[in-house]
């Protein structure tokens, strides 16, 4: 570890405590932490693609992770005191009210996101096969050339 | 005598095209006549009168020409060509493995760039660079003579008054994290999406990450983030695409801290500006960022997300250690400010100079 403060070195004094604060966050989990996604599926799974096309190939696995949006509850951020413990209650009585509303237009969407998700990947199906058989007739081209 | 400059592109916000105007003021100042070139596909429309089309440049023998070099291009090509004295100024070029998978034609001529790097040094009669850093990769190619000329710094933009739309926009009192830059792989801005997780998550709920830079250069690398961003739950990150001056000091003004994560810079000028509008600066301790932060702000190398946002926190929560910061970025401003570009360009053009 390497932090230097107006360029003097902090790593033993600010970089301890900083360490130390870390590991007690670390140990956090469900909704106080960060969601945690498997690196196969997660976003940074596309730093694995080495060209265009392989980019598009992970691209298109992970979208079919992502097609639809959940409709769980979520943590409704609050802030210290009265006031704020009446706010957080409001915003979760509105919440509960605008729910079935909600899961009605989630579920539309989420139809919606899934059909574009397939017609993408019918489309990608699609483009393969021809360029397949384009390949395949070019190389029948070839040989005929050459034969002759 | 003509003391002509010719660009690879010319854009509103790129830290290369301010320089070139800024550099063309000076030797205007002189009485020389002097212009900017580019290939016309690669300059933004609201710069069109500030430069001419590539294929308007002529020079004869008496006369210099500045050739900024950050990629390969076809004005490298007319550079080559010129009958003047030729003078490179070598930005950096970010390397190409950076790009694989998010953009290949872009990785191939960055590549192409690198490739020529050295024999392009060896034709020219002075090579310039805007770093110690540029400097010392120079070295390692073999090219001997290398002078250095730091990246000019003007606050114009940043004197404007802030756009009121972006001020209104960011009103509600939330802590803002900034990050101000092109949207490219080698920016490493995941790692502050990660980072900012922990922070929103388990630090400070009422916060904000403010992107700030044209997200055109890398589109699959600007969607890997957004993807990043919805799988960590963060809707408090904010991409804002590329801003006008005005704009650009709206975000400054409204930042509690600046960070920078980049890996590979070859001076980073987001972090000079971020200091001249005291907003302290935490960068990471890469490429010739520590040489524009010179003893200023906070550098950092060996964090993970966790530790980095416990770094974030303290430099925005603890008020003496944020005070020291904004000091040393202070005075690293009036050193910057103490420079005088006109007697360094002078010195550096000697002899040439009728």
């Amino acid at each position: 570890m390497k932090i230097l403060i107006a360029g003097e070195d902090a790593a033993s004094s600010l970089g301890a405590e900083i360490r130390q604060k870390a590991e007690d966050l670390r140990r956090r989990t469900g909704r106080n932490a960060p969601s945690k996604i498997s690196p196969e599926i997660g976003a940074l799974a596309l730093h694995k693609a080495r060209s265009d096309e392989e980019y598009f190939v992970h691209y298109m696995r992970l979208l079919r992770y992502r097609d639809a949006y959940d409709t769980y509850d979520f943590d409704i951020p609050r802030r210290a005191g009265f006031v704020g413990a009446i706010m957080a209650g409001f915003k979760k009585i509105l919440w509960k009210l605008l729910r079935y509303q909600h899961d009605r237009i989630a579920f539309r969407q989420n139809l919606i996101n899934s059909l574009f998700t397939n017609a993408i990947e019918f489309e990608m199906a699609e483009r393969r096969r021809n360029d397949q058989e384009i390949h395949l007739r070019l190389e029948r081209i070839e040989t005929l050339l050459r034969e002759q | 005598m003509n003391i002509h400059q010719i660009l690879a592109g010319f854009a509103d916000g790129d830290a290369i095209s301010h320089e070139a105007m800024q550099l063309r003021d000076i030797i205007r100042s002189w009485g020389y006549e002097s212009d900017i070139f580019v290939e016309p596909a690669r300059v933004s429309p609201s710069l069109y009168q500030q430069c001419k089309p590539l294929s308007a440049y002529s020079a004869t023998a008496d006369d210099v020409c500045l050739h900024h070099y950050g990629i390969n291009s076809p004005s490298t090509d007319l550079f080559l060509a010129s009958p003047a004295k030729k003078v490179i100024i070598y930005h950096n070029i970010t390397p190409a493995e950076y790009f694989y998978g998010f953009d290949d034609s872009l990785a191939s001529e960055l590549r192409a760039g690198r490739s020529r790097l050295r024999d392009i040094c060896r034709i020219a009669d002075s090579v310039w660079t805007v770093s110690q850093f540029n400097a010392s990769e120079l070295k390692e190619l073999g090219v001997e003579k290398v002078e250095v000329f730091p990246l000019l710094f003007s606050p114009w933009n940043l004197d404007l008054i802030p756009e009121p739309l972006i001020l209104q926009k960011f009103t509600r009192k939330l802590k803002n994290i900034l990050f101000v830059g092109r949207i490219v792989p080698n920016k490493r801005i995941e790692d502050l999406i990660q980072a900012f997780a922990w922070y929103n998550k388990t630090i400070n709920q009422y916060s904000r990450l403010i992107i700030v830079g044209s997200n055109r250069s890398a589109p699959r690398y600007y969607a890997m983030l957004r993807m990043l961003a919805g799988d960590l739950d963060l809707p408090n990150v904010c991409f804002e695409g590329f801003a006008a001056p005005a704009g650009l000091a709206a975000y400054y003004r409204v930042a509690d801290a600046y960070v920078c994560p980049s890996i590979h810079e070859g001076y980073c000028l987001p972090l000079i500006e971020a200091m001249y509008c005291k907003v302290p600066v935490i960068a990471r301790a890469a490429g010739g960022m520590p040489e524009a932060m010179d003893r200023a702000g906070v550098l950092y190398a060996g964090l993970d997300e966790i530790e980095l946002a416990e770094l974030i926190n303290r430099v925005i929560a603890d008020k003496r250690l944020n005070a020291r910061i904004i000091s040393s970025q202070t005075e690293r401003i009036a050193k910057l400010q103490a420079r005088q570009p006109d007697l360094e360009l002078k010195t550096l053009l000697g002899a040439w100079l009728k």
